[in-house]
């Protein structure tokens, strides 16, 4: 299986299409909103002038990715919408802090927050297991490894067994499916850094179900 | 199938799994909480912009009030005797003499100068007089028992220049109350009216009861007879009439209280 088809141009998917009537005005508002500003300085311009119209624009263009990179980290759609919730909210209070409020500058941003928020809860998580006493369950399940697939739930426990700059540019490059160049000016680095952090962190994850696999 | 390929595998999968559909009740609550910080950090903001502003608004005001206030102070610092503004002259006098180690002698002399001087400048005469009198009455009191010392003479020096305004001021009322053809007598008139004996050693006290504490005459005192404002208080030009007491002569005629040693014939 060839990598380079993971890596497809990022692309911010519409709102899907709406159930209900609430869902259906959401839209709207969101449609409307995004009429209005023509691209992120100019939503991150109105968000800090305190305008409901900037915040309205960055949740719905950037709502999508931010959630689907908390999934891919905790596996649990609530917990997801959740934490994805805090995300946001928390670039309310920071947005004044954002320096680059170019549309790579602003995903950066908001994909650090998610990080920071992903920990947060994950710490939360082993802190409550810790007190109720639930042990839990070893990633690498024997049957699991005996049908000969890695299931979703062992990557994610592989994956969060990385350092955090492999983990990020892993997430990124294949559960995000930004290109190299869009992973490097997302996270501050030289491409050449990107592509050898990926190489060491696939690398990783291979030792980690070969070791598996040996057990 | 080689390991890079179950973990090529693995990662399509997580893929898939991760790309949820947002829910509209997360749309919808997350948006609303956006919305809720966003608001509470505006009113916040807008609080601090108005409090601000009234912050801004009052300096103007506080401005004027301590310039006001200032200007007052200055003001009445050396208002004349008489001056609504006086009692701010008095305070900060009154103050001074609170001052531990001050030598309340001399700052009472010195009050009562200025006195003299707003009198001389013609500053609320009567009233400048009056606060003179009572302040040398006050530095009377406060003179010490050792005639050398340098306020005695100061003291007399000035007690002769009161007296010679209150001639002068007396006598001009005189003049007027005589109708015109009433002479007005000048001080120098009546000092050369009424020579003074002067003392023996050129030292003219008031009164000459320092030690005896004779205030009752020395409130009186000097007489009404005038002396010279050039009198040092060393020209032997003492008060007239004076009972020779230790060498010192005393303003014991007053003015004119009892009328019986004053010598002014005023």
């Amino acid at each position: 299986m060839a990598v380079a088809h993971h890596a497809v141009e990022f692309h911010v998917s519409s709102p899907t299409t709406p159930c209900d009537a609430s869902q259906r005005r959401t839209v709207n508002a969101a449609t409307a909103a995004i009429g209005r500003i023509p691209n992120g300085t100019a939503a991150i311009r109105a968000a800090r002038r305190g305008e409901p119209e900037g915040w309205d624009w960055l949740f719905n263009r950037y709502n999508r990715l931010v959630l689907r990179y908390v999934m891919s980290r905790l596996g649990d759609a609530d917990l997801a919408e959740d934490v994805s919730q805090d995300v946001f909210v928390a670039a309310v209070g920071a947005v004044r802090k954002l320096r680059d409020d170019s549309e790579t500058g602003i995903e950066g941003w908001l994909l650090g927050i998610a990080r920071h928020k992903v920990a947060d809860r994950q710490r939360g998580l082993m802190r409550d297991r810790a007190r109720s006493g639930v042990i839990v369950e070893d990633a690498h399940d024997a049957a699991e490894i005996a049908v000969d697939r890695i299931s979703a739930g062992e990557l994610r426990a592989a994956i969060e067994q990385l350092p955090a700059t492999q983990r990020e540019v892993i997430i990124r490059r294949f559960v995000l499916d930004q290109p190299l160049e869009q992973v490097a000016a997302t996270t501050n680095r030289r491409l050449g850094a990107v592509k050898s952090m990926q190489h060491r962190a696939l690398r990783s994850l291979e030792r980690v179900f070969e070791r598996s696999c040996d057990d | 199938m080689t390991e890079r390929d179950r973990l090529f595998d693995a990662l399509a999968d997580l893929r898939r799994e991760s790309e949820i559909t947002p829910s509209s009740h997360f749309q919808q609550s997350a948006r609303a909480a956006m919305h809720a910080v966003a608001a509470t950090r505006r009113r916040r903001a807008f609080n601090a912009v108005a409090a601000m502003r009234r912050r801004i608004a009052i300096v103007p005001s506080i401005g004027a009030a301590a310039a006001v206030a200032a200007s007052v102070l200055i003001i009445g610092w050396s208002a004349p005797a008489g001056s609504p503004l006086y009692a701010i002259r008095t305070a900060h006098e009154e103050l001074q003499l609170l001052a531990p180690g001050i030598d309340r002698c001399a700052a009472e002399l010195g009050d009562a100068e200025s006195r003299l001087a707003d009198a001389s400048g013609g500053r609320d005469r009567s009233a400048s007089l009056a606060a003179a009198s009572l302040l040398l009455a006050a530095a009377r009191a406060d003179l010490p028992a050792n005639h050398s010392s340098p306020d005695w003479p100061r003291w007399t020096r000035d007690e002769h220049q009161l007296a010679a305004f209150q001639n002068h001021d007396d006598g001009g009322k005189r003049g007027s109350v005589g109708g015109p053809g009433g002479t007005t007598p000048s001080p120098s008139d009546e000092h050369g009216a009424s020579p003074s004996p002067g003392s023996d050693d050129g030292q003219s006290a008031p009164s000459g009861h320092g030690a005896s504490g004779d205030d009752q005459n020395e409130s009186a005192s000097p007489s009404a007879t005038s002396f010279p404002d050039s009198d040092d208080g060393s020209s032997g030009s003492g008060p007239s009439g004076g009972e020779a007491s230790g060498g010192r002569d005393a303003p014991s005629a007053g003015r004119g209280s009892d009328g019986t040693s004053g010598g002014s014939g005023s």
